[in-house]
């Protein structure tokens, strides 16, 4: 295995950015599916 | 099942078993049986996981619970990509740097033996059990719908994929559950395509869309509170699914061999993580689609007439019961209303098509499906008489009786392999995990600790078939545990969250030792079983309750009783996430 200080993060410049982006887009799930809900109820 | 469905469903199986015995080649060791060298990308690992924790059962009772509750259960996951988060900051890391086979192993490191024997027990437990359930669920729902001997079912669910599953390890299960998942998602697809497309010329997708969210089965989002404030017996809404889901979540990727085993198997911990980050992604818009195939298919049944219920075996019991008028009288009844249902349902389609907001067919239509549902009740109600007996549920029969009902030649055959593969997906990693545990956290530890690799190699595959044997055996006997899903989830809940609770400590709160944890666990353990025996509190708050109270009372305990001895050898002795 990989040495983890050597590794490439893909296409984000961190991993925290990786995260951040995982909670936003759960976060705008959350707000679409609100919309959704409305919108057909 | 037609001729066509035969070849469909014999073809596919087939298949798969040959794949994983082509792709079983390993080096004959623990590493390669159980963690394929460590060599896994990300991709495998994402389906691995994802193969993992979607079972037949998935396919099988989200769309009918969709049907019949509606689409808020889509929010059980939504703690789900929190949850990788945390892992891929503190469990990934510190496991992939102490090269552990097995999560239990690091507790060892961090606590005791004790800690760790009495974690591998418990997973040993629930896990074991619940993969018996896992075979009997599938089985009893085919058996039922096909009139196929339950027992053979039973060993053909959970007997085909030993061989692969003992042959090949952990790398015949992650490459068999990727072509699995092709299958599963391309019969899920063809399936909601194919509903659609079944609705009268002039009923559109937004129009079925537009029918199911006006009888409420489109309530993505619900937040539990009612006149009387919050309901902790509501078990999904959006509060229970970001704090209950997320600790479910924490306990079942991160404590769960079955899932940990998956992601120990990438070849570094970047594809541990991306293979865990974009489960987070991918989860939740998957369950969201698989639910919207049971909304649409609650659609459908409001312009075609839908079984009394789903399940056929029940009706003929109630046939042969002394309740055979009361059934006759509910069915007539039941009938007369779908024919108006049918009517009144395309009156409001063309009145919302038309603009026209008045709101009468809509009100008619909601009244009607009340009026269904009643004489759904009633029946129900039938079927909880001692003289009947039997599943008072339907919902694990929804989605497969509209398939059987409905769906053409060879599709039914498609979907039926669909359940199979869902199913081996997770019994094959769920054996694979119970074998590393009985080998590397009992086995060896405790019997044949100077065994040679070769020696561990074999010793592995029998255990892996012994597994496999035992969870055929509980399927065979868990008839008698009322409802399935219940009971898996149950089980689930009654030991997570003390095994959370136990890796919680260990990772973040470095000045409890390892009597407070061993102490507190079987403590609240205790606590978890009784609070589950005398309330009715929703299941995911059992985890939280037990991973908390874990963590507050080994803290507190060593707070009071500190443990002098284990002072002093720390200060010689730093631990394993300390040194690196």
């Amino acid at each position: 295995m990989e040495d983890e200080s050597n590794e490439r993060i893909p296409l984000f410049r961190s991993w925290n950015h990786w995260y951040a982006f995982i909670i936003i887009f759960l976060v705008a799930l959350i707000i679409l599916f609100s919309f959704f809900t409305k919108y057909f109820a | 099942m037609s001729q066509a469905d035969w070849i469909v469903l014999g073809t596919t199986l087939l298949a798969i078993v040959t794949y994983g015995l082509y792709k079983s080649k390993t080096t004959k060791n623990l590493d390669g049986y159980f963690l394929s060298n460590r060599t896994m990308p990300w991709y495998l690992i994402l389906l691995s996981i994802m193969g993992t924790q979607a079972s037949a059962i998935t396919f099988l009772s989200a769309p009918g619970q969709a049907y019949t509750d509606g689409m808020r259960f889509v929010q059980y996951y939504f703690g789900l990509p929190l949850a990788m988060v945390v892992l891929c900051i503190t469990f990934v890391p510190i496991f992939h740097r102490l090269k552990v086979f097995t999560a239990y192993e690091y507790l060892e490191n961090r606590f005791d033996v004790k800690t760790r024997t009495l974690t591998s027990f418990l997973f040993l437990l629930q896990r074991g059990l619940s993969t018996g359930i896992s075979v009997y669920a599938p089985s009893i729902i085919l058996s039922s719908l096909f009139g196929w001997n339950i027992y053979w079912t039973n060993i053909f669910m959970g007997g085909i994929l030993i061989i692969y599953t003992v042959t090949g390890g952990a790398k015949a299960v992650a490459y068999t559950q990727q072509l699995q998942f092709l299958v599963i998602f391309a019969g899920m697809f063809i399936t909601g395509w194919m509903v659609v497309h079944m609705l009268p010329k002039d009923v559109g997708f937004i129009d079925a869309l537009k029918v199911s969210g006006k009888l409420g089965k489109l309530n993505v989002i619900t937040t539990g509170v009612t006149d009387k404030g919050f309901n902790w017996e509501d078990r999904y809404n959006i509060w229970s699914g970001l704090i209950g889901g997320f600790f479910l979540a924490l306990s079942y990727f991160g404590t769960d061999q079955s899932q940990v085993g998956r992601y120990l198997t990438a070849k570094s911990v970047s594809e541990s993580r991306i293979g865990l980050l974009m489960n987070g992604l991918v989860k939740v818009p998957m369950q969201f689609l698989i639910l919207l195939v049971g909304a649409l298919v609650f659609s459908f049944y409001q312009f075609n007439e839908a079984p009394l219920f789903f399940n056929e075996t029940q009706i003929a019991r109630v046939e042969s019961s002394p309740y055979k008028d009361s059934l006759q009288s509910i069915q007539k009844q039941y009938k007369a209303l779908s024919a108006k249902k049918t009517q009144l349902v395309q009156g409001f389609v063309s009145e919302y098509k038309a603009g026209i907001t008045s709101g009468k067919s809509e009100h008619e239509l909601k009244m009607v499906n009340t009026e269904t549902e009643r004489l759904r009740a009633d029946f129900k109600k039938i079927l909880q008489k001692k003289e009947v007996g039997g599943d008072h549920s339907d919902t694990n029969y929804i989605f497969l009786r509209f398939v059987v009902d409905h769906m053409p030649k060879g599709l039914v055959g498609l979907l039926i392999a669909v359940i199979f593969l869902a199913s081996w997906g997770s019994i094959a990693a769920a054996l694979n995990s119970l074998a590393s545990i009985s080998v590397v956290d009992i086995h060896k530890k405790f019997f044949r600790k100077d065994s040679s690799e070769l020696e561990d190699y074999s010793t592995s595959k029998w255990y892996t078939f012994g597994w496999g044997i035992f969870s055929v055996f509980v399927a065979q006997f868990a008839g008698n545990m009322g409802s399935l899903i219940e009971a898996v989830n149950i089980l689930g809940s009654l030991f997570y969250g003390t095994i959370l609770g136990i890796f919680l400590v260990a990772f973040y709160i470095k000045r409890v030792g390892a009597r407070a944890t061993f102490w507190s666990a079987l403590i609240v353990e205790a606590g978890i079983v009784l609070l589950f025996w005398k309330s009715k509190i929703g299941f995911l708050w059992l985890i939280v309750i037990g991973a908390l109270g874990v963590v507050i009372l080994s803290i507190c305990w060593e707070v009071i009783m500190p443990d002098k001895q284990r002072s002093g050898k720390n200060q010689h002795q730093p631990r394993p996430e300390e040194t690196g």
